[in-house]
C-alpha cells in the first residue's frame, strides 16, 4: 500500500486502482472545474479523491463504482479524512437491448 | 460510453450539470455531441485536456448496447450476453478457451472460477461437469452478467462480488482463473495468495496467463506447466 499527500489531503493507493501511481490529471482538473451545490454523485471514485476534494460544497456525498476494491478504499479515504460519504458498490442503470432498463443487481462486500 | 453517459443523464435531474474531463483524442467531442441532443454543452480545452459541462435538460436516448453471441467449448455451445467494458465482451478470449480445454472437475467438486468476468468458465464448467460452480469477481457488473447468463442458461450456481477472495467464505476442490495480469502485483498477490487458502486438502488450482508473464512468485507451492500455446500458459498449483 502507498499513500499520496495533495490538496491538504493524504490517500491510499492500491494495486488495481486507476490512480495508483497517482492523481490523474484529468481527476485535477475536474476538481478545480466542477463547481458543486447541492448533491454530488460521483461516478467511478476510484481512490476517492474527487469525492473528498470537492466536500466542502457538498451537502450529500454519494459515490458509485463497479468495483468491490475501488470502494473499500474509497471508504478508507474518506473516513481517514473525516468525510462523510455513501460509497455504493453498483452500476449507473443500463439500457438494453432487449430487456427496460434496470439496475442491475450486486452485492456489496 | 454513450450508454453510461445515458445513464447519468437518466440519473441526474433535470438542471443538474454532469462534467466530464479527459485527454485530446479520448472521444471527449463525440461525448460533447452525444450530451448535446438532452441539453446544453459548453466544451472548452485547458492544459491540453478536454473539458465537457453538460446541463441536463431531457433525457437521453440510450443505444442500447449488449452484445449476443454463442461460444462453442467442451463439446458445448452456450448463448452469452455481454456489455461493451467487460473484458473480451464480444467472444470467447483465446486465453479462457486454452483454460477450459485443461480443466476437467471431477463429479461432486466444488469449483470457484476467480475474476470470472461475465462468467464465460464457470458457465462451461457448470454445464459439462454438472458442477456448482461459484464465481467471483471485483467488478459488479461483471458478476451481474455471470449470475443472469446462469440463469439464462438454466445452470446452477452463483455469482459473488469480490475484491479478491474478500467476500469469499467457503472452501473449494478446484479453483480455476483467467486473472487480470494487468491490474498489478498487489492484485495478483491477494488472488492468488486468497486463493491458497482457500483450497481444500488435495486441491488444485488452474491459471492461465501469458507466456511472457510469470505467476509463481505470487504462489507458495510449486507450479507446473500443464499446456503452452501460442500466446499462453496454462499452469497448475496444487495445495
Amino acid at each position: 500500500m502507498r499513500t499520496v499527500k495533495t490538496d491538504g489531503y493524504e490517500f491510499s493507493l492500491e494495486d488495481g486502482l486507476k490512480g495508483n501511481g497517482g492523481v490523474p490529471k484529468p481527476e485535477r482538473m475536474l476538481a478545480s472545474e466542477a463547481e458543486v451545490e447541492g448533491r454530488l454523485l460521483v461516478v467511478e471514485p476510484d481512490f476517492g479523491f474527487l469525492p473528498v476534494c470537492l466536500s466542502r460544497d457538498a451537502a450529500d456525498i454519494r459515490c458509485l463504482s463497479r468495483s468491490a476494491r475501488s470502494c473499500r478504499v474509497t471508504r478508507d479515504n474518506l473516513e481517514s479524512n473525516n468525510v462523510e460519504a455513501r460509497v455504493e458498490n453498483g452500476s449507473t442503470p443500463r439500457r438494453s437491448s432487449t430487456q427496460p432498463s434496470t439496475h442491475l443487481p450486486h452485492t456489496s462486500t | 460510453m454513450k450508454d453510461r453517459l445515458s445513464s447519468l443523464v437518466k440519473a441526474g435531474r433535470t438542471g443538474a450539470e454532469i462534467v466530464l474531463c479527459g485527454p485530446q483524442k479520448s472521444g471527449m467531442k463525440r461525448y460533447a455531441r452525444f450530451l448535446s441532443d438532452c441539453g446544453e454543452v459548453n466544451r472548452y480545452s485547458e492544459s491540453g485536456n478536454i473539458v465537457v459541462r453538460h446541463r441536463i435538460e431531457s433525457d437521453a436516448k440510450g443505444p442500447g448496447i449488449e452484445r449476443n453471441f454463442a461460444a462453442s467449448a467442451l463439446n458445448q455451445t452456450l448463448a452469452f450476453q455481454t456489455c461493451p467494458g467487460l473484458f473480451s465482451y464480444a467472444e470467447l478470449d483465446s486465453g479462457t478457451r486454452a483454460l477450459l480445454e485443461e480443466v476437467a472437475p471431477n463429479p461432486g467438486e466444488d469449483v470457484l472460477d476467480l475474476g470470472c468476468g461475465y462468467g464465460a468458465v464457470g458457465w462451461f464448467l457448470s454445464s459439462s461437469a454438472g458442477t456448482s460452480v461459484t464465481m467471483s469477481d471485483d467488478d459488479c457488473l461483471a458478476t451481474s452478467y455471470a449470475s443472469a447468463n446462469l440463469e439464462r442458461n438454466g445452470l446452477s450456481g452463483r455469482a459473488v462480488v469480490s475484491d479478491a477472495l474478500q467476500a469469499i467464505d467457503a472452501s473449494f476442490d478446484l479453483i480455476v482463473s483467467n486473472p487480470p495480469t494487468h491490474a498489478g502485483d498487489g492484485v495478483l498477490q491477494d488472488m492468488l495468495t486468497g486463493a491458497g487458502k482457500h483450497l481444500r486438502e488435495d486441491g488444485r488450482i488452474v491459471l492461465v496467463h501469458r507466456k511472457e508473464l510469470g505467476l509463481s512468485r505470487h504462489v507458495s507451492s510449486s507450479v507446473s506447466l500443464r499446456r503452452e500455446t501460442d500466446g499462453f500458459k496454462v499452469v497448475e498449483v496444487r495445495s
